[in-house]
Protein backbone atom coordinates (compact mmCIF):
# COMPACT_ATOMS: atom_id res chain seq x y z
CA UNK A 1 0.00 0.00 0.00
CA UNK A 2 2.41 2.76 0.91
CA UNK A 3 4.64 1.59 -2.85
CA UNK A 4 1.06 2.49 -4.42
CA UNK A 5 1.51 6.06 -2.17
CA UNK A 6 5.08 6.51 -3.49
CA UNK A 7 4.30 5.58 -6.67
CA UNK A 8 1.39 8.23 -6.82
CA UNK A 9 3.16 10.75 -4.94
CA UNK A 10 5.87 10.54 -7.46
CA UNK A 11 3.75 10.15 -10.57
CA UNK A 12 1.96 13.87 -8.94
CA UNK A 13 5.13 15.08 -8.73
CA UNK A 14 6.26 14.38 -12.04
CA UNK A 15 2.89 15.85 -13.37
CA UNK A 16 2.87 19.15 -14.90
CA UNK A 17 -0.41 20.48 -12.59
CA UNK A 18 1.93 19.91 -9.65
CA UNK A 19 4.55 22.12 -11.62
CA UNK A 20 1.84 24.30 -12.90
CA UNK A 21 2.82 28.45 -11.87
CA UNK A 22 0.97 31.26 -11.75
CA UNK A 23 2.98 32.99 -14.87
CA UNK A 24 2.57 30.03 -16.81
CA UNK A 25 -1.22 29.85 -16.74
CA UNK A 26 -1.68 33.48 -17.53
CA UNK A 27 0.91 32.26 -20.57
CA UNK A 28 -2.00 29.95 -21.11
CA UNK A 29 -4.72 32.25 -21.00
CA UNK A 30 -2.82 34.80 -23.36
CA UNK A 31 -2.40 31.67 -25.27
CA UNK A 32 -6.05 31.29 -25.75
CA UNK A 33 -6.93 35.06 -26.43
CA UNK A 34 -4.42 34.79 -29.40
CA UNK A 35 -6.00 31.61 -30.65
CA UNK A 36 -9.35 33.11 -30.54
CA UNK A 37 -8.50 36.18 -32.44
CA UNK A 38 -6.76 33.85 -35.02
CA UNK A 39 -10.19 31.70 -34.65
CA UNK A 40 -13.01 33.93 -34.27
CA UNK A 41 -11.96 37.71 -36.00
CA UNK A 42 -9.23 35.39 -38.27
CA UNK A 43 -6.70 37.60 -37.30
CA UNK A 44 -3.84 36.36 -39.67
CA UNK A 45 -5.05 33.09 -38.60
CA UNK A 46 -2.21 31.23 -40.78
CA UNK A 47 0.63 32.40 -38.84
CA UNK A 48 -1.25 33.72 -34.96
CA UNK A 49 -3.00 30.30 -34.82
CA UNK A 50 0.48 28.42 -35.07
CA UNK A 51 1.70 30.62 -32.49
CA UNK A 52 -0.31 30.58 -30.17
CA UNK A 53 -0.46 26.97 -30.02
CA UNK A 54 3.30 27.06 -29.56
CA UNK A 55 2.87 29.60 -26.51
CA UNK A 56 0.16 27.43 -25.30
CA UNK A 57 3.03 24.06 -25.75
CA UNK A 58 6.09 25.79 -24.11
CA UNK A 59 4.04 27.39 -21.03
CA UNK A 60 2.43 23.75 -20.12
CA UNK A 61 5.20 22.40 -17.68
CA UNK A 62 7.53 19.15 -18.00
CA UNK A 63 6.76 18.94 -21.69
CA UNK A 64 10.19 19.25 -22.24
CA UNK A 65 9.79 20.66 -25.98
CA UNK A 66 11.24 24.17 -25.73
CA UNK A 67 14.66 24.69 -23.47
CA UNK A 68 15.54 28.35 -23.69
CA UNK A 69 18.58 27.86 -22.15
CA UNK A 70 20.22 25.82 -25.16
CA UNK A 71 19.92 29.06 -27.51
CA UNK A 72 21.18 31.27 -24.89
CA UNK A 73 24.72 32.34 -25.55
CA UNK A 74 24.68 35.43 -23.57
CA UNK A 75 28.31 35.86 -20.88
CA UNK A 76 30.55 34.42 -24.24
CA UNK A 77 28.60 31.17 -24.16
CA UNK A 78 28.64 29.52 -27.88
CA UNK A 79 25.68 27.66 -29.78
CA UNK A 80 26.21 23.69 -28.83
CA UNK A 81 24.30 22.31 -31.82
CA UNK A 82 25.38 19.15 -30.38
CA UNK A 83 23.93 19.67 -27.55
CA UNK A 84 20.70 21.20 -28.82
CA UNK A 85 20.45 18.08 -31.39
CA UNK A 86 21.06 15.48 -28.03
CA UNK A 87 18.53 17.02 -25.43
CA UNK A 88 16.24 19.32 -27.18
CA UNK A 89 12.50 18.71 -27.76
CA UNK A 90 10.63 19.04 -31.04
CA UNK A 91 10.49 22.57 -30.73
CA UNK A 92 13.78 23.71 -30.24
CA UNK A 93 14.87 21.39 -33.49
CA UNK A 94 12.30 23.61 -35.03
CA UNK A 95 13.41 26.46 -33.93
CA UNK A 96 16.66 25.92 -35.49
CA UNK A 97 15.07 27.01 -38.67
CA UNK A 98 14.55 30.30 -37.38
CA UNK A 99 17.65 30.84 -34.97
CA UNK A 100 19.69 30.42 -38.26
CA UNK A 101 17.29 32.21 -40.09
CA UNK A 102 16.26 29.62 -42.46
CA UNK A 103 12.73 29.98 -42.76
CA UNK A 104 11.30 33.98 -42.85
CA UNK A 105 13.69 33.73 -46.43
CA UNK A 106 11.96 30.52 -47.29
CA UNK A 107 8.58 32.53 -47.05
CA UNK A 108 9.88 35.32 -48.63
CA UNK A 109 10.55 32.38 -51.44
CA UNK A 110 6.65 31.57 -51.77
CA UNK A 111 5.46 35.66 -51.32
CA UNK A 112 7.60 36.17 -54.25
CA UNK A 113 5.71 33.58 -56.26
CA UNK A 114 2.52 34.95 -55.38
CA UNK A 115 3.51 38.51 -55.72
CA UNK A 116 3.18 40.71 -58.91
CA UNK A 117 5.45 43.42 -59.32
CA UNK A 118 3.51 45.03 -62.83
CA UNK A 119 2.00 48.09 -60.73
CA UNK A 120 5.11 48.78 -59.75
CA UNK A 121 7.33 48.53 -62.94
CA UNK A 122 4.88 50.36 -64.36
CA UNK A 123 4.77 52.84 -62.37
CA UNK A 124 8.47 53.16 -60.36
CA UNK A 125 7.63 55.95 -58.65
CA UNK A 126 5.70 53.98 -56.33
CA UNK A 127 9.29 52.81 -55.00
CA UNK A 128 8.95 56.24 -53.01
CA UNK A 129 6.03 55.77 -51.25
CA UNK A 130 7.42 52.53 -50.56
CA UNK A 131 10.61 53.80 -49.10
CA UNK A 132 8.56 56.89 -47.05
CA UNK A 133 6.86 54.17 -45.21
CA UNK A 134 9.60 52.59 -43.49
CA UNK A 135 10.26 55.92 -41.94
CA UNK A 136 7.81 54.39 -39.35
CA UNK A 137 10.74 51.67 -38.67
CA UNK A 138 13.36 54.40 -37.99
CA UNK A 139 11.02 57.24 -35.94
CA UNK A 140 9.80 54.34 -33.40
CA UNK A 141 13.78 53.50 -32.43
CA UNK A 142 14.04 56.65 -31.99
CA UNK A 143 11.40 56.42 -29.44
CA UNK A 144 12.46 52.89 -28.22
CA UNK A 145 16.10 54.07 -27.58
CA UNK A 146 14.40 56.92 -25.26
CA UNK A 147 12.95 54.51 -23.32
CA UNK A 148 15.88 52.52 -22.47
CA UNK A 149 16.01 49.97 -24.45
CA UNK A 150 19.45 48.42 -26.09
CA UNK A 151 19.94 48.89 -29.43
CA UNK A 152 18.99 45.45 -30.37
CA UNK A 153 15.62 45.35 -28.57
CA UNK A 154 15.15 48.73 -30.11
CA UNK A 155 16.32 47.79 -33.66
CA UNK A 156 13.99 44.37 -33.16
CA UNK A 157 10.58 46.64 -31.68
CA UNK A 158 11.12 48.96 -34.99
CA UNK A 159 11.23 46.42 -37.91
CA UNK A 160 7.85 46.23 -36.50
CA UNK A 161 7.01 48.82 -38.19
CA UNK A 162 7.42 47.13 -41.67
CA UNK A 163 4.41 45.62 -41.12
CA UNK A 164 6.09 42.57 -42.65
CA UNK A 165 6.01 39.18 -40.31
CA UNK A 166 8.88 37.17 -41.58
CA UNK A 167 11.28 40.04 -41.61
CA UNK A 168 10.42 41.24 -38.45
CA UNK A 169 11.21 37.58 -37.41
CA UNK A 170 14.45 37.40 -39.49
CA UNK A 171 15.76 40.86 -37.97
CA UNK A 172 14.71 40.09 -34.03
CA UNK A 173 15.81 36.30 -34.02
CA UNK A 174 19.89 38.40 -35.54
CA UNK A 175 19.71 40.85 -33.03
CA UNK A 176 18.60 39.10 -29.83
CA UNK A 177 20.38 36.03 -31.06
CA UNK A 178 22.72 36.12 -28.30
CA UNK A 179 19.93 35.48 -25.52
CA UNK A 180 20.04 37.59 -22.01
CA UNK A 181 17.37 40.07 -23.47
CA UNK A 182 14.19 40.87 -21.49
CA UNK A 183 11.84 40.86 -25.15
CA UNK A 184 12.47 37.88 -27.50
CA UNK A 185 11.38 37.07 -31.51
CA UNK A 186 8.13 35.38 -29.70
CA UNK A 187 7.39 39.17 -28.42
CA UNK A 188 8.01 40.60 -31.47
CA UNK A 189 6.55 38.22 -33.97
CA UNK A 190 3.01 38.05 -31.74
CA UNK A 191 3.30 42.33 -32.04
CA UNK A 192 3.95 42.26 -35.62
CA UNK A 193 0.89 39.63 -36.61
CA UNK A 194 -1.41 40.86 -34.27
CA UNK A 195 -1.03 44.37 -36.09
CA UNK A 196 -1.03 43.43 -39.44
CA UNK A 197 -4.14 41.86 -38.94
CA UNK A 198 -4.90 45.43 -37.49
CA UNK A 199 -4.05 47.35 -40.70
CA UNK A 200 -7.87 47.70 -41.83
CA UNK A 201 -8.55 49.30 -38.29
CA UNK A 202 -5.37 51.66 -37.88
CA UNK A 203 -4.67 53.00 -41.12
CA UNK A 204 -7.54 54.31 -42.52
CA UNK A 205 -8.14 57.26 -39.18
CA UNK A 206 -4.97 58.12 -40.04
CA UNK A 207 -5.36 58.26 -43.80
CA UNK A 208 -8.08 60.43 -43.63
CA UNK A 209 -6.65 62.91 -40.70
CA UNK A 210 -3.78 63.62 -43.25
CA UNK A 211 -5.70 64.15 -46.40
CA UNK A 212 -8.40 65.99 -47.86
CA UNK A 213 -11.63 65.36 -49.56
CA UNK A 214 -10.83 67.13 -52.68
CA UNK A 215 -6.87 64.79 -52.64
CA UNK A 216 -8.88 61.46 -51.16
CA UNK A 217 -10.85 61.63 -54.32
CA UNK A 218 -8.08 61.85 -57.01
CA UNK A 219 -8.96 59.53 -59.87
CA UNK A 220 -5.37 58.16 -61.38
CA UNK A 221 -4.56 57.57 -65.01
CA UNK A 222 -4.50 53.98 -65.95
CA UNK A 223 -1.01 52.34 -65.30
CA UNK A 224 1.44 51.36 -68.64
CA UNK A 225 1.29 47.98 -69.87
CA UNK A 226 4.22 45.87 -68.73
CA UNK A 227 6.10 43.69 -71.21
CA UNK A 228 6.61 39.54 -70.25
CA UNK A 229 10.54 40.66 -70.66
CA UNK A 230 9.94 43.39 -68.11
CA UNK A 231 8.95 41.08 -65.54
CA UNK A 232 11.73 38.31 -65.70
CA UNK A 233 14.52 41.05 -65.85
CA UNK A 234 12.94 43.18 -62.90
CA UNK A 235 13.58 40.42 -60.35
CA UNK A 236 16.96 40.13 -61.27
CA UNK A 237 17.95 43.87 -61.49
CA UNK A 238 16.52 43.98 -57.77
CA UNK A 239 18.94 41.80 -56.34
CA UNK A 240 21.76 43.23 -58.25
CA UNK A 241 20.93 46.46 -57.06
CA UNK A 242 20.26 45.66 -53.38
CA UNK A 243 22.58 43.29 -52.52
CA UNK A 244 25.33 45.52 -54.39
CA UNK A 245 24.10 48.22 -52.31
CA UNK A 246 23.05 46.41 -48.90
CA UNK A 247 24.25 43.04 -48.58
CA UNK A 248 22.76 42.06 -45.72
CA UNK A 249 19.48 42.14 -47.07
CA UNK A 250 20.49 39.72 -49.61
CA UNK A 251 19.03 36.84 -48.40
CA UNK A 252 15.46 38.54 -48.02
CA UNK A 253 15.84 40.11 -51.19
CA UNK A 254 17.15 37.72 -53.30
CA UNK A 255 14.95 34.74 -51.91
CA UNK A 256 11.83 37.11 -52.73
CA UNK A 257 13.34 37.82 -56.21
CA UNK A 258 14.05 34.08 -56.92
CA UNK A 259 10.17 33.56 -56.07
CA UNK A 260 9.24 36.28 -58.63
CA UNK A 261 11.41 35.02 -61.16
CA UNK A 262 9.98 31.25 -61.06
CA UNK A 263 6.84 32.84 -61.26
CA UNK A 264 7.69 35.37 -64.40
CA UNK A 265 9.66 33.11 -66.29
CA UNK A 266 6.78 30.26 -66.62
CA UNK A 267 9.11 27.84 -67.03
CA UNK A 268 9.07 26.14 -63.87
CA UNK A 269 5.26 25.95 -62.63
CA UNK A 270 6.05 23.04 -60.93
CA UNK A 271 8.75 25.18 -58.55
CA UNK A 272 6.83 27.50 -58.23
CA UNK A 273 3.62 25.90 -57.54
CA UNK A 274 5.26 23.88 -54.44
CA UNK A 275 7.03 27.19 -53.74
CA UNK A 276 4.08 28.92 -53.31
CA UNK A 277 1.82 25.88 -51.62
CA UNK A 278 3.25 23.07 -50.16
CA UNK A 279 6.71 24.41 -49.18
CA UNK A 280 5.81 27.42 -48.20
CA UNK A 281 2.47 25.89 -45.83
CA UNK A 282 5.25 23.94 -44.47
CA UNK A 283 7.57 26.60 -43.51
CA UNK A 284 4.41 28.76 -42.16
CA UNK A 285 3.63 25.97 -39.13
CA UNK A 286 7.19 25.36 -38.43
CA UNK A 287 7.72 28.57 -37.92
CA UNK A 288 4.62 29.52 -35.97
CA UNK A 289 4.74 27.15 -33.80
CA UNK A 290 8.82 27.49 -33.03
CA UNK A 291 8.06 31.25 -32.59
CA UNK A 292 5.60 30.85 -30.15
CA UNK A 293 7.69 28.64 -28.63
CA UNK A 294 9.90 31.14 -27.20
CA UNK A 295 7.02 33.26 -25.89
CA UNK A 296 7.81 32.31 -22.64
CA UNK A 297 6.40 33.65 -19.04
CA UNK A 298 10.12 35.56 -18.64
CA UNK A 299 9.71 37.20 -21.70
CA UNK A 300 6.14 38.28 -21.83
CA UNK A 301 4.65 39.02 -18.09
CA UNK A 302 7.20 42.00 -17.79
CA UNK A 303 7.16 45.67 -18.15
CA UNK A 304 8.97 45.63 -21.81
CA UNK A 305 5.97 43.54 -23.31
CA UNK A 306 3.57 46.37 -22.94
CA UNK A 307 6.21 48.87 -24.17
CA UNK A 308 6.85 46.90 -27.49
CA UNK A 309 3.09 46.66 -28.07
CA UNK A 310 3.13 50.26 -27.65
CA UNK A 311 6.03 51.15 -29.42
CA UNK A 312 4.25 48.50 -32.20
CA UNK A 313 1.21 50.71 -32.87
CA UNK A 314 3.19 53.34 -32.94
CA UNK A 315 5.75 52.43 -35.58
CA UNK A 316 2.42 51.17 -37.55
CA UNK A 317 0.85 54.46 -37.09
CA UNK A 318 3.98 56.34 -38.11
CA UNK A 319 4.94 54.32 -41.28
CA UNK A 320 1.39 54.95 -42.39
CA UNK A 321 1.95 58.78 -41.59
CA UNK A 322 5.27 59.12 -43.52
CA UNK A 323 3.71 57.10 -46.58
CA UNK A 324 0.90 59.06 -46.33
CA UNK A 325 2.24 62.37 -46.22
CA UNK A 326 4.96 61.54 -48.81
CA UNK A 327 1.88 60.86 -50.82
CA UNK A 328 0.53 64.58 -50.35
CA UNK A 329 4.29 65.62 -51.56
CA UNK A 330 3.41 64.04 -54.26
CA UNK A 331 -0.04 65.16 -55.09
CA UNK A 332 1.79 68.17 -55.02
CA UNK A 333 4.49 68.22 -57.30
CA UNK A 334 2.14 66.10 -60.21
CA UNK A 335 -0.33 68.85 -59.58
CA UNK A 336 -3.08 66.31 -58.18
CA UNK A 337 -2.03 63.41 -60.51
CA UNK A 338 -1.08 60.94 -57.33
CA UNK A 339 -3.57 59.96 -55.12
CA UNK A 340 -1.83 60.19 -51.21
CA UNK A 341 -4.04 57.50 -50.36
CA UNK A 342 -1.94 55.24 -51.67
CA UNK A 343 1.10 56.03 -49.87
CA UNK A 344 -0.72 54.05 -46.99
CA UNK A 345 0.18 51.05 -49.11
CA UNK A 346 3.57 51.25 -48.43
CA UNK A 347 3.91 49.74 -45.07
CA UNK A 348 4.17 45.84 -46.86
CA UNK A 349 1.16 43.99 -45.46
CA UNK A 350 0.18 42.60 -48.75
CA UNK A 351 -2.83 42.42 -50.02
CA UNK A 352 -4.04 44.07 -46.75
CA UNK A 353 -2.55 47.75 -46.94
CA UNK A 354 -3.35 48.04 -50.54
CA UNK A 355 -7.23 46.88 -49.74
CA UNK A 356 -7.66 49.35 -47.34
CA UNK A 357 -6.42 52.38 -49.56
CA UNK A 358 -8.96 51.23 -52.17
CA UNK A 359 -11.63 51.15 -49.97
CA UNK A 360 -10.84 55.08 -48.28
CA UNK A 361 -10.59 56.18 -51.72
CA UNK A 362 -13.61 54.27 -52.67
CA UNK A 363 -15.67 56.32 -49.75
CA UNK A 364 -15.35 59.54 -51.67
CA UNK A 365 -16.02 58.13 -54.86
CA UNK A 366 -17.44 54.42 -55.25
CA UNK A 367 -16.24 54.43 -59.18
CA UNK A 368 -12.46 54.90 -58.09
CA UNK A 369 -10.15 51.77 -58.34
CA UNK A 370 -6.99 52.53 -56.42
CA UNK A 371 -5.87 49.42 -55.60
CA UNK A 372 -3.96 48.56 -59.13
CA UNK A 373 -2.25 52.00 -58.20
CA UNK A 374 -1.73 50.94 -54.40
CA UNK A 375 -0.24 47.15 -54.98
CA UNK A 376 2.92 49.31 -56.57
CA UNK A 377 3.56 51.21 -53.66
CA UNK A 378 2.57 47.96 -51.62
CA UNK A 379 4.91 45.68 -52.83
CA UNK A 380 7.91 48.13 -52.71
CA UNK A 381 6.76 48.18 -49.35
CA UNK A 382 8.23 44.45 -49.16
CA UNK A 383 11.30 45.54 -50.73
CA UNK A 384 11.65 48.42 -48.51
CA UNK A 385 11.43 46.89 -45.42
CA UNK A 386 13.76 43.89 -46.19
CA UNK A 387 16.19 46.61 -47.44
CA UNK A 388 15.90 48.42 -43.78
CA UNK A 389 15.89 45.65 -42.39
CA UNK A 390 19.42 45.02 -44.16
CA UNK A 391 20.30 48.44 -42.81
CA UNK A 392 19.97 47.58 -39.24
CA UNK A 393 21.63 44.90 -39.68
CA UNK A 394 24.40 46.23 -40.92
CA UNK A 395 24.20 49.09 -38.34
CA UNK A 396 23.75 47.19 -34.94
CA UNK A 397 26.19 44.78 -33.34
CA UNK A 398 24.65 41.66 -32.43
CA UNK B 1 23.22 49.54 -22.37
CA UNK B 2 21.56 52.76 -22.92
CA UNK B 3 22.11 54.68 -26.53
CA UNK B 4 23.96 58.12 -27.17
CA UNK B 5 22.16 60.60 -28.87
CA UNK B 6 24.66 60.66 -31.56
CA UNK B 7 24.40 57.33 -32.11
CA UNK B 8 20.26 57.09 -32.38
CA UNK B 9 20.27 59.83 -34.78
CA UNK B 10 23.57 58.00 -36.92
CA UNK B 11 20.99 54.43 -37.30
CA UNK B 12 18.21 56.90 -38.15
CA UNK B 13 20.01 59.12 -40.69
CA UNK B 14 21.66 56.40 -42.22
CA UNK B 15 19.09 54.16 -42.51
CA UNK B 16 16.49 56.03 -43.96
CA UNK B 17 18.96 57.96 -46.32
CA UNK B 18 20.14 54.15 -47.54
CA UNK B 19 16.51 53.26 -48.09
CA UNK B 20 15.53 55.70 -50.03
CA UNK B 21 19.20 55.86 -51.92
CA UNK B 22 18.72 52.13 -52.36
CA UNK B 23 14.76 52.62 -53.67
CA UNK B 24 15.76 55.44 -56.03
CA UNK B 25 18.67 53.68 -57.74
CA UNK B 26 15.38 51.09 -58.31
CA UNK B 27 13.17 53.56 -59.84
CA UNK B 28 15.95 55.25 -61.95
CA UNK B 29 16.95 51.28 -63.36
CA UNK B 30 12.96 50.45 -63.65
CA UNK B 31 12.80 53.46 -65.47
CA UNK B 32 15.33 52.69 -68.02
CA UNK B 33 13.80 49.76 -68.35
CA UNK B 34 10.87 50.97 -69.55
CA UNK B 35 12.03 53.57 -71.60
CA UNK B 36 13.93 50.98 -73.22
CA UNK B 37 11.31 48.87 -73.89
CA UNK B 38 8.67 51.41 -74.79
CA UNK B 39 11.57 52.49 -77.63
CA UNK B 40 11.72 48.77 -78.80
CA UNK B 41 7.67 48.74 -79.09
CA UNK B 42 7.34 51.84 -80.96
CA UNK B 43 9.57 50.71 -83.41
CA UNK B 44 7.77 47.57 -83.97
CA UNK B 45 4.94 49.17 -84.30
CA UNK B 46 6.03 51.79 -86.74
CA UNK B 47 7.41 48.72 -88.75
CA UNK B 48 4.04 46.85 -88.92
CA UNK B 49 2.18 49.59 -89.91
CA UNK B 50 4.35 50.23 -92.92
CA UNK B 51 3.75 45.90 -94.02
CA UNK B 52 0.11 45.88 -93.51
CA UNK B 53 0.19 49.37 -95.56
CA UNK B 54 1.37 47.86 -99.04
CA UNK B 55 -1.26 44.90 -98.49
CA UNK B 56 -4.68 47.33 -98.42
CA UNK B 57 -4.13 49.36 -101.43
CA UNK B 58 -3.58 46.40 -103.38
CA UNK B 59 -7.19 44.76 -102.39
CA UNK B 60 -9.10 47.26 -102.64
CA UNK B 61 -10.33 47.34 -105.76
CA UNK B 62 -11.34 43.62 -105.41
CA UNK B 63 -13.86 44.48 -102.50
CA UNK B 64 -14.99 46.87 -104.46
CA UNK B 65 -17.99 45.01 -106.29
CA UNK B 66 -19.54 43.98 -102.78
CA UNK B 67 -21.08 46.57 -100.43
CA UNK B 68 -17.84 47.33 -98.50
CA UNK B 69 -18.36 47.29 -94.44
CA UNK B 70 -16.05 50.17 -93.35
CA UNK B 71 -13.23 48.99 -90.83
CA UNK B 72 -11.20 51.26 -88.92
CA UNK B 73 -7.67 50.85 -88.81
CA UNK B 74 -6.33 49.25 -85.80
CA UNK B 75 -9.39 47.04 -85.66
CA UNK B 76 -8.36 43.18 -86.25
CA UNK B 77 -10.47 40.75 -88.48
CA UNK B 78 -11.03 38.35 -85.30
CA UNK B 79 -13.10 41.68 -83.72
CA UNK B 80 -14.67 42.65 -87.25
CA UNK B 81 -16.12 38.90 -86.71
CA UNK B 82 -16.85 38.58 -83.50
CA UNK B 83 -18.93 41.72 -83.69
CA UNK B 84 -20.54 40.79 -86.77
CA UNK B 85 -21.07 36.92 -85.30
CA UNK B 86 -23.41 39.14 -81.85
CA UNK B 87 -25.39 40.91 -84.31
CA UNK B 88 -26.32 38.15 -86.82
CA UNK B 89 -27.17 36.51 -83.37
CA UNK B 90 -29.74 39.03 -82.74
CA UNK B 91 -31.41 39.49 -85.34
CA UNK B 92 -30.94 38.45 -89.07
CA UNK B 93 -32.37 41.98 -90.40
CA UNK B 94 -29.18 43.76 -89.41
CA UNK B 95 -26.01 44.43 -91.58
CA UNK B 96 -22.83 45.84 -89.79
CA UNK B 97 -21.77 48.88 -92.33
CA UNK B 98 -18.89 49.85 -90.07
CA UNK B 99 -17.01 49.29 -87.40
CA UNK B 100 -14.75 52.14 -85.84
CA UNK B 101 -13.98 53.03 -82.08
CA UNK B 102 -16.28 54.95 -80.07
CA UNK B 103 -15.03 58.34 -80.02
CA UNK B 104 -16.13 59.58 -76.83
CA UNK B 105 -13.55 60.36 -74.27
CA UNK B 106 -14.39 60.24 -70.58
CA UNK B 107 -11.74 59.99 -67.39
CA UNK B 108 -14.75 57.69 -65.90
CA UNK B 109 -15.28 54.45 -66.56
CA UNK B 110 -18.54 53.62 -68.52
CA UNK B 111 -20.46 50.96 -66.99
CA UNK B 112 -19.10 47.71 -68.52
CA UNK B 113 -15.38 49.50 -67.48
CA UNK B 114 -16.82 48.63 -63.47
CA UNK B 115 -18.19 45.87 -63.51
CA UNK B 116 -14.46 44.50 -65.42
CA UNK B 117 -12.52 45.81 -62.94
CA UNK B 118 -14.68 45.22 -59.95
CA UNK B 119 -15.08 41.55 -61.41
CA UNK B 120 -11.14 41.37 -61.39
CA UNK B 121 -10.52 42.93 -58.22
CA UNK B 122 -13.10 41.67 -55.98
CA UNK B 123 -10.76 38.73 -55.07
CA UNK B 124 -8.65 40.85 -53.30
Amino acid sequence: MSYFLETLQSLWETSGLCNLTWQSCVMILISFGFMYLAIKHKFEPLLLLPIAFGMLLTNLPLTGMYHPELFDISGGKELSFGEILHEGGLLDLLYLGVKLQIFPPLIFLGIGCMTDFGPLIANPKSFLLGAAAQGGIFFTFVGAAFLGFTPQEAGSIAIIGGADGPTAIFVSSKLLGSGGYDIDTGTIALAAYTYMALVPIIQPPIMRALTTKKERSVVMTQLREVTKTEKIIFPIVVTIVIALLIPSAAPLVGMLMLGNLFKESGVVDRICKTAQNELMNIITIFLGISVGATTTADKIINKKFLMVIVLGVVAFCLGTACGVLLGKLMYLVTKGKVNPLIGSAGVSAVPMAARVSQKVGAEENPANFLLMHAMGPNVAGVIGSAVAAGVLLSIIPY
Amino acid sequence: MQMEGSYVLTVVLTGISVVFLGLILLIFFVWLMGKIFDAIKSNSKKKAETKTAVPETKAAPASASAPAMEVEDGISDEIVAVIAAAVAAMSDSYTVKSVRKSTAKSSRRTAWGIQGVSESTKVF
